[in-house]
């Protein structure tokens, strides 16, 4: 089907930098090949030395120490979804991991090769952001280099990146037990058309942290900060008050071009208030946050989940 | 001849009825199964298709020198190198070329082939050859289409195919082809205090999407034809590379293996044709096998754009409809013409009219052919008639359930001037699935139910024929209805065993080779129980009697005095055993079901269904609740086959309601040709429930009662998902009712079919 390629198969992370040094930017890694091959079948890529990653086990453990969550670039998907340490340490990415793509592309796709693949439409990439992870980089000769989630993508299917970097492992801080995490997708097709990622932490009662981030419907992972400026520092008086950071985050962003722009808004917006309900409701379960007043009813179809 | 073997005694119907194992299940859930692009093909060149990029062009010239240097490259072929024949083609209308001559007619027409030694050579220099075109502007919207002055896509007059029926009437324009229903049974003063409802509509353009893409492998002799394909009909191809080649029927053979489904997509002539020109060109069998996005601008299901408007008395009695209906068929006929006329029928309803004016014409554009898919016409006309039935409910203050009681027709009553009367009882399936979905239960925000009725056209042709044989102790079912999935060798060995009392396990039915197999027409329209299982069942009764018959007169016994108990055949003083008889061969034909027919009606395929639906006011997203359907098969042979018949077309009922749906580009381009882009309904998309309601009233023209089924829930679920997302809050006009539509239903803005 396709034109020659050589396929490398190191062992080692050592070898594989060693290779992308010797190639230096004609040879290009995969792991499950899951965009790769569509890309080579679309003909948008012509290389013709493929390094497989998937021959280095050091590449693939999850582990926990200093309070860190250390996920190989080579993790698959399913391995994520079933990992008890994340399942304890970050519940909400096991849940990602479990709705993403479909069972092909879950058993077989990496972590790593999603992020550094860059498609725009991605539910790591976005989730990441908003857990302040970080991603750690290698070239050979010891090269190493430390980027935040937030600075690894610039552009579709653009990375910072460097011919002969490797991106080895993602790392998360264990997040604070006053934090929720909440994260929304939203899909027409196989990819997600919006996502959402939103973290809420409370101290004193009130807001004293809060992050949104906003993907799929822009061209890279966006951080927003109309809703944080709406709730910082209060308490959560009324659903209303969520609903204008929904509206917040759809006014800010950049919608992709090409698309439904009035829609794309709109679904950043709904999905935008339905993380921080999801988030704020579970601070409130937790009695780390009070509860809002009750509100009068009439929109409380906003969660709707298989409601026959 | 004696047999101590006494067959314990069988009660009547022992094997019809019963929910029997599938014959295919092993082979295919091991892999046993081989399919169309795993033959072995050895000595068989490989072919790729260049196809054209652009919609509408003037072919000035095509340059496969460099393709040519490619190693392994044996020749490319051209519509030049083709001209010592006539290569136009269609079974409806002959007017497809094999490859673009001067005209490119759609993104996608063929405009060379590579032949090579390998698959690998054969892609990698279809990328080489050149084609030198000067760009025309397209026509890709029907409106404009059939607009005074608009160009034309074809010139006519239209070359009828082999398979137009007598007497089609064609027209100049791109509208080449009308269907309409007119009658005024008025025979009391106008009303004038009428309740009238008139939207116009719209539908997409969708892919059937059958797991296997069409292949073929193709040899060409002098005299004679060899083809295996993955087809429906192969006896129609048959007559097609008969007539495109100038031979006898007899000289061409179609070989079908397992098929990797259908839906209409392989049904007729689609890439045999081609590959047989490439054959004859290189003097050398050749293998042609379609990627997913080939197979996608091979054929689709029409888009449809129309304006409709039904009237009724403050009472709620129905009294007149109108409605112009644009099928919308790409740049060859392909079935057009019929799914055009099945539409106009569906656009109808099965309602008590006063009056009735009905045209739906069938439209060329520069768009990817469309053709045959599961539940055509009523699948893009059925929607339409029960959402303006349901809106005149809500104007007369009726509930849309009783406003159907009033007006329903009754089995016996005319649906369509001309055609078979009503065979079914509508009003009991609408009830009954009316009773499923809660009717009458108090509303919730945003949560809607949705019930439909209507009927369409089923059966085709009663040309079918079967030969059942004894042979080595087993019956052995000759029939050239394909499987595909449905189940009808399972269905016909069901009816054989029934007939001849013999355990299904005992009774094969192989593949078709249409130089062993008896003539079927085709496999659609729901005919494989109803009219090739008649023919089953003729030749199984065909072969008892033979043998009963050689029993006489090799035993000198009278015949009168001979009886049969299921495969026993009992004796003054002794018994015999029919599997004791070979080769004993029985025929049978289906040809009882003609006299008296009117049109394609053998029988009508119910299409009944009820839906209930959850609308998320701030998304869109439609969520399906309980679907109900019915499956008024008359008789059911294989209730489980039956009803995986309904739970399959329910799924891709919800896929085209929902959310499938081909987009071209401004230019007539397919953009989403593949399963990433192009969404197919997947188990996440399955509703609360599906249930299956099979009605057996023994009322169908078929073998033991039966008539044919899985094919009406597409008009009849398609309906109940509209009725029950209007009635959840969400007013529809053009499907699908994809999230950001409900969307802008809900918040009032604009829907582009009313725009």
């Amino acid at each position: 089907m396709f034109a020659d390629v050589t396929i490398l198969r190191p062992q080692t992370i050592e070898e594989v930098l060693d290779l992308l040094d010797e190639h230096g930017g004609e040879a290009t890694v995969y792991g499950g090949a899951t965009e790769l091959m569509v890309a080579m079948k679309l003909g948008l890529t012509d290389v013709s030395t493929l390094i497989d990653l998937k021959g280095v086990p050091e590449l693939a453990d999850i582990m926990v120490d200093d309070d860190r969550l250390r996920i190989g670039a080579m993790a698959t998907h399913r391995q994520i979804e079933s990992d008890r340490e994340i399942a304890a340490f970050l519940p909400s990415l096991c849940e990602i991991e479990r709705n993403l793509a479909n069972p092909r592309v879950r058993a077989i796709g990496s972590i790593g090769g999603n992020l550094a693949f860059g498609e725009p439409h991605s539910d790591p990439a976005t989730f990441l952001v908003a857990v302040g992870a970080t991603l750690e980089c290698w070239s050979s000769g010891g090269g190493r280099r430390t980027i935040p989630a937030v600075d690894f993508l610039v552009g579709p299917f653009e990375s910072v990146l460097r011919d002969d970097e490797l991106l080895v492992e993602i790392d998360v801080p264990r997040p604070s037990p006053r934090t929720a995490l909440a994260y929304r997708r939203f899909h027409l097709s196989e990819r997600p058309a919006v996502t959402v990622a939103a973290s809420l932490t409370s101290h004193s009662g009130n807001v004293d942290s809060a992050t949104v981030v906003v993907g799929s419907a822009c061209p890279t992972p966006t951080v927003v900060t109309g809703p944080v400026d709406l709730l910082l520092g209060g308490g959560i008086d009324s659903t209303s008050l969520l609903e204008e950071a929904g509206r917040a985050a759809g006014d800010e962003i950049d919608v992709e071009a090409g698309g439904d722009e009035v829609y794309l808004r709109n679904i950043v917006s709904v999905l935008t208030t339905r993380a921080l309900t999801a988030a704020y409701a579970d601070l409130q379960a937790r009695e780390i946050m009070r509860p809002a007043p009750s509100q009068p009813p009439g929109r409380s179809w906003g969660r709707l989940l298989r409601p026959w | 001849m004696t047999t101590t073997y006494a067959p314990p005694a069988r009660p009547a119907t022992s094997e019809v009825g019963r929910s029997s194992e599938r014959q295919d299940i092993r082979a295919k859930l091991t892999g046993e199964a081989v399919y169309m692009a795993d033959i072995p093909a050895d000595d068989a060149l490989h072919v790729k298709l260049l196809r054209s990029p652009v919609a509408h062009a003037r072919l000035n010239g095509v340059d496969t020198s460099g393709a040519m240097e490619v190693p392994g490259v044996v020749a490319v072929v051209v519509a030049e190198d083709l001209r010592d024949f006539n290569g136009t083609w269609g079974h409806f209308v002959r007017d497809r070329p094999l490859m673009a001559t001067d005209i490119i007619r759609f993104a996608g027409e063929i405009v060379a082939a590579v032949v090579a030694e390998t698959e690998a050579a054969a892609r990698a220099a279809i990328n080489l050859v050149d084609i030198d075109y000067e760009i025309l502007t397209p026509i890709l919207d029907v409106n404009e289409a059939v607009a005074p002055g608009a160009a034309r896509v074809h010139d006519g007059p239209r070359t009828p195919g082999f398979a137009c029926p007598p007497g089609t009437e064609f027209y100049d324009g791109n509208d080449f082809y009308r269907y309409v229903v007119a009658y005024d049974k008025n025979d009391e003063a106008a009303d004038d205090d009428l309740v009238v409802v008139e939207h116009e509509y719209a539908f997409p353009a969708v892919y059937q999407y059958a797991m296997e893409p069409h292949a073929v492998i193709a040899t060409w002799e002098p005299d004679s034809i060899t083809v295996q394909t993955s087809c429906q009909h192969p006896f129609l191809v048959r007559e097609e590379l008969a007539v495109i080649y100038g031979m006898p029927v007899e000289a061409v053979r179609i070989k079908v293996p397992y098929v990797g489904g259908g839906f209409g997509s392989k049904s007729y002539s689609k890439m045999e044709p081609v590959a047989v020109a490439i054959a004859r060109h290189v003097g050398r069998t050749v293998r042609l096998v379609n990627d997913v996005s080939d197979a996608m601008v091979t054929t689709r299901r029409h888009s449809m754009r129309c304006r409709m408007r039904t009237s009724a008395r403050r009472d709620g009695m129905l009294v007149a409809r109108e409605a112009s209906i644009l099928m919308e068929t790409g740049a060859y006929a392909d079935n057009g013409p019929t799914v055009t006329m099945v539409a106009g029928m569906a656009a109808v309803g099965p309602y008590r009219w006063r009056a009735m004016g009905i045209t739906a014409s069938c439209v060329y554009t520069h768009l990817p052919p469309a053709g045959s898919y599961r539940g055509f016409g009523a699948a893009h006309m059925q929607w339409v008639g029960e959402s303006q039935i349901d809106e005149i409910a809500r104007l007369t203050g009726l509930d849309r359930l009783e406003i159907r009681r009033n007006n329903l027709l009754s089995r016996g009553e005319e649906y369509i001037p001309g055609q078979r009367p009503l065979d079914a009882d509508l009003l009991g399936d609408l009830e009954a699935v009316a009773a499923h979905v809660g009717w009458g239960d108090p509303a919730t925000p945003w949560r809607g139910r949705g019930i439909s009725a209507g009927v369409s056209p089923a059966g085709a042709s009663p040309k079918s024929q079967a030969r059942v044989e004894i042979d080595e102790g087993r019956i052995v079912v000759h029939s050239g209805s394909q499987e595909i999935g449905q189940g009808a060798r399972t269905v016909h060995a069901q009816i054989a065993a029934e007939v001849l009392g013999v355990d299904l396990d005992l009774v094969f039915v192989p593949a078709t080779d249409t130089s062993v197999t008896p003539f079927d027409r085709s496999t659609g329209a729901s005919r494989s129980t109803t009219v090739a299982g008649l023919a089953v069942m003729r030749a199984a009764e065909d072969l008892a009697a033979r043998v009963v018959a050689k029993i006489a007169s090799e035993n000198g016994i009278p015949p009168e005095l001979l009886s049969r108990e299921g495969r026993r055949i009992l004796g003054p003083d002794r018994e015999w055993d029919l599997l004791d008889f070979g080769p004993v061969s029985g025929r049978g034909s289906a040809d009882e079901l003609a006299p008296g027919l009117n049109g394609p009606t053998i029988f009508w395929e119910v299409c009944v269904a009820a839906a209930q639906a959850t609308v998320d006011p701030d998304t869109g997203v439609v969520e399906v609740g309980d679907v109900v359907t019915i499956a008024d098969v008359g008789k059911a042979i294989n209730p489980s086959l039956v009803e995986r018949q309904d739970e399959g077309c329910t799924m891709q009922s919800i896929g085209n309601a929902l959310f499938e749906e081909m987009h071209f580009d401004e230019g007539g381009v397919l953009l989403n040709d593949s399963l990433l882009d192009y969404r197919v309904p997947t188990l996440r998309d399955l509703p609360q429930s599906m249930e299956c309601i099979i009605v057996e009233n023994a009322d169908g023209p078929g073998p033991f009662g039966a008539k044919g089924c899985g094919e009406g829930v597409f008009g009849g679920l398609t309906a109940a998902l509209v009725c029950a997302v209007h009635d959840a809050g969400a007013p529809i006009r053009e499907l699908p009712m994809s999230p950001d539509r409900v969307w802008r239903s809900v918040q009032g803005l604009a829907q582009s079919a009313d725009r």
